[in-house]
């Protein structure tokens, strides 16, 4: 044994070596944990935003769907065309959280013309928002 | 080495999913204005309720106040209006949310809108007697003494007031039936009533079953009682039962019938 060995040493080597290159944190496996990461976070994201969103309960009206918000402001252009309280009408638009309700309204009856949408609900917005001082050509056939 | 990068790849995915979660529930939520009519606060499904019937008054489509009621997932929607219109009569709402939450009562429990023509039949409750000649109520009848100190304006005439004996009657009621001027029943009329030690309100219209102008209150016998029908009538004061007996039965507590018509 007098000849240097390098097969020998080499395996030497390597065994000694190997640990120490498994303690290191490798590019690949940095890549790992990080694909791991991404596809962890997008998938729980996709879950809590769509298929199990947070569900509030004991809502105020402003937090309702859009479908059924258009539903409730026509409900109170419907109670005010019969009742003619814009007090009572002006605390339920507060509700949903308007900024201009006068203009909303006058938006939205333009919006179920172009729908069409029956007279006697686009008859009823288009009152409520004469009532909030919003008049516009197109809802005036409307309006008696 | 193959078996390390697995397992990165698992923890990757359990942290990702963690922070994910968090970020989609609690620091990100998806926007809130995703809720129904059955998501909204108690009090705002009562408003709910009394738009709806508002809008049916309006519209009379019985079929699209049932479909947006039934957004509310009520158990029974007939019980929950009549209970509703009960609750805001005693509460002193609105005589307009009164009157309008009786009217869609009235025709979901299958009844007309259209106000019935006053006859006699419509005084004639299932559960009133007839009443043959031995019958011995006394006295027989209470009368109405308005109040001489305070000029009110009657906006409702008394018609009749008088002792019923019914024995199917677990409990002496005072039973108020209200008419417009020309004998149609008149729904969401407002009826004050006061005792020594209590008062409430309660309102017509909140038994569709009976009519549109029908209301009652169970009475204590041991009370007297004062009623005003609306707000500007004279009140009806020493209203009281009376012991009842029917041939050779044993006496009973007998009820008070009631009949108002709205002037003009």
């Amino acid at each position: 044994m007098t000849r240097y060995d390098y097969k020998y040493q080499r395996q030497k080597q390597a065994r000694v070596l190997r640990p120490q290159r498994m303690n290191r944190v490798t590019r690949p496996a940095l890549f790992n944990l990080f694909l791991g990461l991404l596809v962890g976070t997008g998938i729980s994201l996709y879950y809590a935003w769509e298929i199990s969103p947070v569900k509030y309960l004991d809502n105020d009206p402003y937090a309702l769907r859009a479908d059924y918000a258009n539903d409730y402001l026509l409900l109170i252009a419907q109670k005010y065309a019969l009742e003619k309280d814009i007090g009572v009408t002006r605390t339920y638009l507060s509700d949903l959280g308007l900024d201009r309700p006068g203009e909303f309204v006058a938006a939205r009856v333009e919006h179920m013309i172009a729908a069409g949408h029956s007279t006697a609900d686009i008859t009823a917005m288009a009152e409520l928002a004469k009532a909030l001082g919003s008049d516009t050509p197109k809802m005036r056939p409307f309006l008696s | 080495m193959k078996l390390v990068r697995v397992n990165l790849i698992v923890i990757g995915v359990c942290v990702g999913a963690t922070i994910g979660l968090v970020l989609g529930w609690i620091v990100y939520p998806r926007e809130s204005r995703m809720a129904t009519p059955n998501d909204l606060h108690s009090d705002y499904q009562d408003t709910y309720v009394v738009m709806v019937a508002a809008a049916h008054s309006r519209d009379g489509d019985l079929e699209r106040a049932r479909i947006r009621l039934g957004e509310l997932s009520m158990i029974n929607v007939l019980d929950s209006v009549t209970s509703q219109a009960q609750r805001w009569a005693a509460s002193g709402r609105s005589d307009f949310d009164v009157s309008v939450l009786g009217e869609l009562a009235l025709a979901l429990s299958g009844g007309s809108l259209e106000p019935e023509p006053v006859s006699s039949a419509m005084f004639t409750s299932s559960v009133v007697p007839i009443v043959d000649s031995t019958i011995t109520p006394y006295p027989t009848i209470i009368v109405a003494s308005p109040v001489p100190t305070i000029a009110l304006v009657n906006e409702y005439t008394l018609l009749e007031s008088t002792i019923i004996c019914d024995e199917q009657l677990y409990k002496p009621l005072i039973k108020v039936y209200v008419t417009d001027a020309v004998g149609n029943p008149i729904s969401g009329v407002q009826l004050r009533i006061d005792w020594t030690t209590g008062s409430d309100i309660f309102a017509t219209g909140l038994h569709p079953d009976i009519g549109p102008g029908y209301a009652d209150f169970i009475i204590d016998p041991q009370q007297v009682y004062t009623l005003q029908a609306g707000t500007s009538t004279s009140p009806i004061y020493g209203i009281s039962s009376e012991s009842c007996r029917i041939g050779n039965s044993a006496e009973f507590d007998g009820s008070i019938l009631i009949k108002w018509q709205r002037e003009g």
